[in-house]
């Protein structure tokens, strides 16, 4: 572990994006502390506010704190991020370390099924979900995870395609180890690292899947701050034009958590990388 | 090659889509709601008035009736009648909106590609350069800003602030339609939906040409004598293109689900704008039709890569 963290560690843009995340992380708990705004209190007094000594960040329609929505929002994009890739992750190691392992007919039928999910415009049906269902948290995370399982599932069944055939998994079976046993025991914590980079860059896309669906309205509801929400409040082409601090503050953030992701799972990738010790 | 197509067509094409249509009809039955509860909200109203209206609409069966009839008239070319107020036939809908939505995303796809490859390939031959840290980083930019944000932004800049191009639209009713007039309305949506295509083709461009470049029958060439320049573009270009013809296929999904968004921004008339409006009204048949039409595209589209692949390389067979 020591040796990828010193690999980790030399590639500057990841730990730039690590430096970065941790900060966007601890301003988001500790946000009652950064700010002394209630991020869903209007005040009809100090409506679409620019920049100020008050507020930083202007305020919105509803003469809330843009700043204290970010930082609120923070809150809710990075756990409907994280929750979402949790539960794509349950779904799809257990059905890929499945299909990997007893190969047949229960492989062809679980891929199967990951081509159905693999063969739509993800964001159209997750629109459809969403609408049917209600928008709301819980919902945006769980759909987000559920239609995103096929991903990890795929990989992971690759993985247990390689490693079911090595001399520790045969030594395994030779001592009479169960087969749930062999597989989340033996083989699994072998697939951790391709399943650690994959889980990491999953985060930033499901980050900017919520961000998307709420800015069309059909993800976090009003008037919980998400950045997407925020971004669907300042589409009417007036604020667009005359009010950019309602939306800017919110898009940079995404972007940023974003790129910082990226950055952290393109240096974790490089890190387990045997490739990287001849250089 | 006709055999391949009848074979992933029959074997793989029609099972998916019915896997699908099915979970998604599934799914629009068992959830709570129905196209008729804003009907409750009316005060006073008949029970007997709301459930004429369901049969009307044909939603008063059970679940799998209801499938199995709309899957007899999908075979026969038939998408049923939009639920709203108009009881339009949805085909006729799909047709009207279709054109406009496949004019935007093969413009992006051109652009991402057409951008994305010499970008993704002179980064490879310059590896290390400036330029090619350069473009690693604004390929990381490309895929981490949200199509949405970079779209506002443009429309903030070009649209609102410098009135140069329009904000959204497609043609206003009587506009002649001119090749300038494309251009000025297709230029913002199209970047703004390219853009993250830019940013993945050329990253896989350049890693692809990097890893064939190693390649023993590379060093022969050089060792031949053969300039650097020939080596790269002639030798080792062609093989490195393979790769990326596969990932047209991954990427069509991605540009339709963008599409969604980029439409909704720029009030672009087509079905991504057609999908929202429908979700949120219920209308049962314009939203599998749409979802079965974007699968469909979807299902074309991953077999002309696969085809496509297996013409221009020779080692892989029709399996």
């Amino acid at each position: 572990m020591n040796k990828f963290w010193r690999r980790f560690r030399r590639n500057k843009l990841a730990m730039a994006g690590l430096v970065i995340l941790v900060l966007f992380v601890l301003s988001a708990i500790f946000a009652p502390f950064l700010t002394p705004y209630d991020p869903n209190r209007a005040n009809l007094r100090e409506r679409n506010q620019p920049p100020s000594k008050e507020h930083p960040f202007g305020t919105d329609d509803m003469g809330r704190d843009i700043l204290a929505r970010t930082l609120y929002g923070g809150r809710i994009s990075l756990s409907v991020g994280l929750v979402s890739v949790g539960i794509s992750l349950s779904i799809g190691v257990v059905l890929g370390a499945i299909a990997g392992y007893f190969g047949g007919f229960v492989d062809t039928l679980i891929m199967r099924l990951a081509d159905i999910f693999y063969s739509f415009p993800f964001l159209i049906l997750a629109i459809t979900i969403s609408a049917i269902f209600g928008p709301s948290i819980y919902n945006t995370m769980i759909i987000l995870g559920v239609l995103s399982w096929p991903g990890p599932a795929r990989l992971l069944r690759a993985e247990f395609l390689k490693l079911k055939t090595t001399d520790f998994v045969a030594a395994a079976t030779a001592l009479g180890a169960r087969p749930g046993r062999i597989m989340f025991r033996h083989i699994l914590p072998n697939a951790f690292s391709p399943l650690l980079v994959s889980a990491t860059l999953q985060v930033a896309s499901s980050i900017l899947s919520e961000a998307g669906l709420s800015f069309l309205g059909l993800g976090v509801p009003p008037p919980a701050p998400s950045w997407g929400n925020m971004l669907n409040r300042a589409r009417p082409l007036h604020v667009l034009a005359g009010m950019p601090w309602m939306w800017v503050a919110p898009g940079i953030a995404i972007f940023i958590v974003v790129l910082s992701i990226n950055f952290v799972g393109d240096g974790l990738r490089d890190a387990f990388d045997p490739k990287q010790e001849l250089q | 090659m006709w055999r391949y197509i009848i074979r992933r067509v029959f074997l793989q094409g029609i099972p998916v889509l019915l896997g699908f249509t099915f979970l998604l009809y599934l799914l629009l039955t068992i959830a709570p709601g129905s196209p008729v509860s804003h009907l409750r909200g009316v005060p006073n109203i008949d029970e007997a008035v709301i459930a004429q209206r369901e049969a009307q609409l044909g939603i008063n069966e059970p679940f799998i009736v209801q499938y199995t009839k709309w899957l007899g008239r999908v075979v026969r070319g038939d998408l049923g009648l939009s639920f709203d107020s108009s009881r339009r036939p949805v085909a006729e809908l799909i047709l009207e909106r279709m054109p406009a939505t496949i004019l935007l995303s093969v413009c992006a796809i051109v652009v991402g590609w057409g951008i994305g490859i010499p970008v993704g390939i002179l980064s490879a031959r310059y590896q290390y350069s400036i330029f090619d840290y350069i473009i690693t980083f604004f390929a990381f930019v490309g895929i981490s800003i949200p199509s949405f944000f970079f779209g506002l932004i443009l429309l903030y800049i070009f649209a609102l602030k410098l009135n140069v191009l329009p904000a959204g639209g497609f043609f206003l009713a009587g506009e002649t339609k001119t090749l300038l007039g494309y251009f000025q309305y297709l230029l913002l949506p199209t970047l703004t939906l390219g853009l993250s295509d830019i940013a993945s083709v050329a990253r896989y461009m350049r890693s692809s040409l990097l890893e064939v470049v190693g390649q023993d029958y590379l060093r022969t060439a050089r060792a031949k004598g053969l300039s650097e320049n020939i080596v790269v573009y002639k030798h080792a270009l062609r093989n490195a293109l393979l790769p990326i013809l596969t990932l047209m296929g991954f990427m069509i999904p991605s540009i339709f689900s963008g599409a969604v968004i980029v439409e909704s921004i720029f009030a672009w008339p087509g079905l991504g704008l057609l999908a929202i409006q429908a979700v949120n009204e219920r209308n049962y048949p314009v939203i599998m039709g749409i979802n079965l039409m974007f699968a469909v595209l979807i299902f074309i589209g991953s077999l002309i890569a696969d085809i496509s692949y297996a013409i221009a390389d020779p080692r892989i067979r029709y399996e």
